[in-house]
């Protein structure tokens, strides 16, 4: 199991590749996202690339992100949706109950996956 | 600079209803702290969290800009690199408008501006797709961000954004953007 301590502009991230849990939480806006993010995201999406039926969750917990951080995430969800076709994959959007809006950014990524389970969690 | 001149600036500055403004080196600590300063005083203003967190989103986005592409840079070897321009933070008519300025070379004018005509004339719906056609292609070149920084801030903005280049030297233009929320 990784896990990657949250500063103040990246978030706290869990990759448990042993049980397929995953989560990211806190704020993502670091000057340079795809420095924070390539050597993260490109060994996790490899890992899900081999998958097979697999339980797949993702948590994500995101208090405010840039819009570099954002297609970061899109992209990895457009991986997700494809691993669907031989997997179970469920994302926990987590929010604020009253931050409308992270709220409307997991609607724009639920908007795009058809097989994923996607929860959204107020909090 | 007098005592006087001083205070004109300041009188200024708060006539416009100004929480925050910054004109000099912007850096990447720079932007985290007065992050850190926007949720404190909205917190304290009990602004809308929905509202504090689109102002926080705008000034990031316009700050990283400058930090990512204002030609006037400085590079110091043993520290983060500062790139100058001005940001402001303010209120008028009950909404928040955030506003930033920096130099930009005369020839990447025409392409910025081209870009920033077609998404301000564009729908919601428009720019919708556009954001969703941006999110799944490769970064544009010279792009050390996403390429979707400014569609996003028009998506988030309550009205059209505006922009304009004024003359500086004949080297570079200064652009300025204004978003309301």
């Amino acid at each position: 199991m990784t896990t990657i301590s949250a500063t103040v502009t990246t978030p706290k991230i869990v990759l448990d590749t042993h049980n397929n849990l995953f989560s990211f939480e806190g704020e993502s806006y670091p000057e340079d996202v795809n420095a924070f993010f390539d050597p993260i995201m490109n060994p996790l999406k490899t890992h899900l690339k081999n998958l097979q039926d697999a339980d797949i969750q993702f948590d994500f917990f995101l208090t405010y992100f840039n819009s570099a951080s954002t297609k970061v995430f899109f992209n990895l969800f457009a991986l997700l949706e494809e691993i669907t076709e031989f997997n179970r994959v469920t994302v926990n959007w987590k929010h604020h109950e009253e931050d409308d809006t992270a709220e409307e950014f997991g609607q724009e990524f639920k908007e795009d996956l058809d097989n994923v389970r996607f929860n959204f969690i107020a909090i | 600079m007098t005592l006087n001149d001083f205070r004109t600036l300041k009188d200024m500055i708060e006539a416009k209803n100004v929480i925050f403004c910054y004109n000099g080196y912007l850096s990447q600590e720079i932007i985290v702290a007065v992050s850190s300063m926007i949720k404190g005083k909205l917190s304290s203003d009990e602004t809308k969290m929905g509202i504090s967190q689109k102002v926080l989103y705008m000034f990031v986005e316009q700050a990283q800009n400058i930090t990512r592409y204002s030609p006037d840079q400085i590079q110091n070897p043993d520290q983060a690199s500062m790139s100058y321009g001005s940001v402001a933070i303010g209120t008028e008519d009950d909404k928040f408008y955030i506003m930033c300025s920096n130099r930009i070379e005369k020839t990447k004018v025409a392409a910025l501006k081209e870009k920033l005509d077609l998404i301000s004339s564009m729908s919601p719906d428009e720019l919708k797709a556009l954001y969703k056609e941006k999110m799944r292609s490769e970064a544009e070149e010279g792009s050390k961000g996403a390429s979707v920084g400014f569609i996003e801030m028009a998506r988030k903005s309550s009205e059209p954004i505006e922009f304009d280049f004024l003359e500086d030297d004949e080297t570079y233009d200064y652009f300025t953007l204004k978003v309301v929320i």
